[in-house]
């Protein structure tokens, strides 16, 4: 036999509005940091040109890429990608100490874990060091 | 101490009688030490006796009256109103991306699940499996420490209040569950993190965080769920990596 007693439940689910992320300054800087996609695709897409230029045959598109990237828009462009980029990192760094969690010793009762700067200063190097190779190479070349 | 007054704007549903939530406002007057879950019982006590709201402890100990304060989750017994600009209304609303029973109080059945569905306690291995009650476990303070500060979850509420991914797709496990099936596959005294990690590497498992990081933030005990997903993302791929050369 059932027993349906009524029920004066009425939950209310709130509609997700398309400007969520605009009441909080943290979910905003989160969208900054993913937005930093877009200039990634358009230096990606410069990339691509230049990398592919040598072994297209079409004439004069040297000059033609050339004038393009030469142009103070372009140049405005990458210069907000570069900051764009950097931006992304140093948010990605400091984030970076949440998916390591290794102690300073393997000793069973030391509980003390290696702080997140130690994290953080050697990404700062490393990208130092990588960004110091490439002008290296790029220099040389 | 000279009393001041503060505005509160308290999110209000009634099912009987509303459509939909509405705005009323309260003036509450508080000191300096006046919390939020004090200020919420001034006006159940004296303004709207109907007022609904959960809370218990007033320690940030139960994690009963997590709420939206000023559109950012966290718990009222541990907001004062001295940290906020008594000039400008104060906003109060239920816990976001959960649904609205009453008032402040939200349905977190969903949550809930998602916990049960990660197996969210020991389970021993075969070896373990008729470890007779007079015998313990032995864990060095190391490996307590693996586990130990996701454990200390209340079960609030408020990292699923602040994660965008639960709030565009429900799916999401989402925070506190992968926290604790993190905390569990860690724990030295555990063998079941086989069966988590089919949760946890599921679509909706770990891999659904895109590490906005909110999860963390407001988490009102410093459990850092944030960590223990990425954490959880390193097992899940481990275990992909394991199954591609050992499969089962």
């Amino acid at each position: 036999m059932d027993n349906n007693v009524k029920s004066y439940r009425k939950p209310y689910n709130r509609p997700v509005k398309r400007t969520w992320w605009a009441d909080w300054s943290f979910y905003v800087a989160y969208m900054l940091r993913e937005g930093t996609a877009f200039l990634a695709v358009f230096v990606a897409l410069e990339l691509l040109v230049i990398t592919a230029l040598p072994f297209c045959a079409i004439k004069g598109a040297d000059a033609a890429v050339t004038a393009v990237l030469s142009n103070p828009i372009a140049f405005i462009l990458n210069l907000i990608a570069l900051v764009a980029a950097v931006f992304h990192a140093f948010t990605w760094y400091n984030l970076m100490p949440k998916a390591m969690r290794m102690f300073f010793t393997k000793k069973p009762d030391d509980t003390r874990l290696i702080p997140d700067k130690f994290y953080v200063f050697g990404l700062w190097g490393a990208t130092a060091a990588a960004t110091l190779v490439i002008i290296l190479v790029l220099t040389l070349v | 101490m000279a009393e001041k007054t503060m505005k509160i704007s308290v999110l209000r549903y009634r099912p009987e009688t509303d459509t939909e939530p509405h705005f009323q406002d309260f003036d509450v007057p508080f000191h300096h030490e006046t919390s939020l879950l004090e200020a919420l019982n001034y006006i159940k006590d004296f303004l709207a006796p109907d007022l609904s709201f959960r809370w218990s402890c007033r320690m940030a100990v139960c994690g009963s009256c997590g709420m939206m304060i000023n559109g950012v989750p966290g718990l009222a017994c541990q907001t004062f109103l001295r940290d906020y600009d008594e000039t400008k209304t104060l906003k109060v609303e239920p816990l976001a991306n959960f649904p609205i029973e009453r008032d402040l109080v939200v349905d977190i059945s969903d949550m809930i699940e998602k916990i049960e569905r990660i197996k969210p306690y020991i389970i021993p291995s075969e070896k373990d499996a008729h470890k007779p009650l007079t015998e313990s476990y032995i864990q060095t303070p190391q490996q307590m420490e693996l586990y130990r500060q996701f454990a200390m979850c209340i079960n609030c509420g408020c990292c699923y209040a602040a994660c965008p991914q639960y709030k565009i797709n429900p799916e999401f496990i989402g925070p506190a569950a992968l926290t604790l099936a993190y905390r569990y596959n860690v724990d030295t005294r555990d063998a079941g993190a086989k069966e988590r990690l089919a949760h946890m590497s599921a679509e909706e498992g770990v891999w659904s965080c895109t590490f906005v990081g909110a999860c963390s933030k407001v988490c009102p005990k410093g459990v850092d769920p944030a960590s223990a997903i990425q954490l959880g993302k390193k097992q899940s791929a481990i275990d992909y990596v394991i199954k591609m050369f050992k499969p089962e």
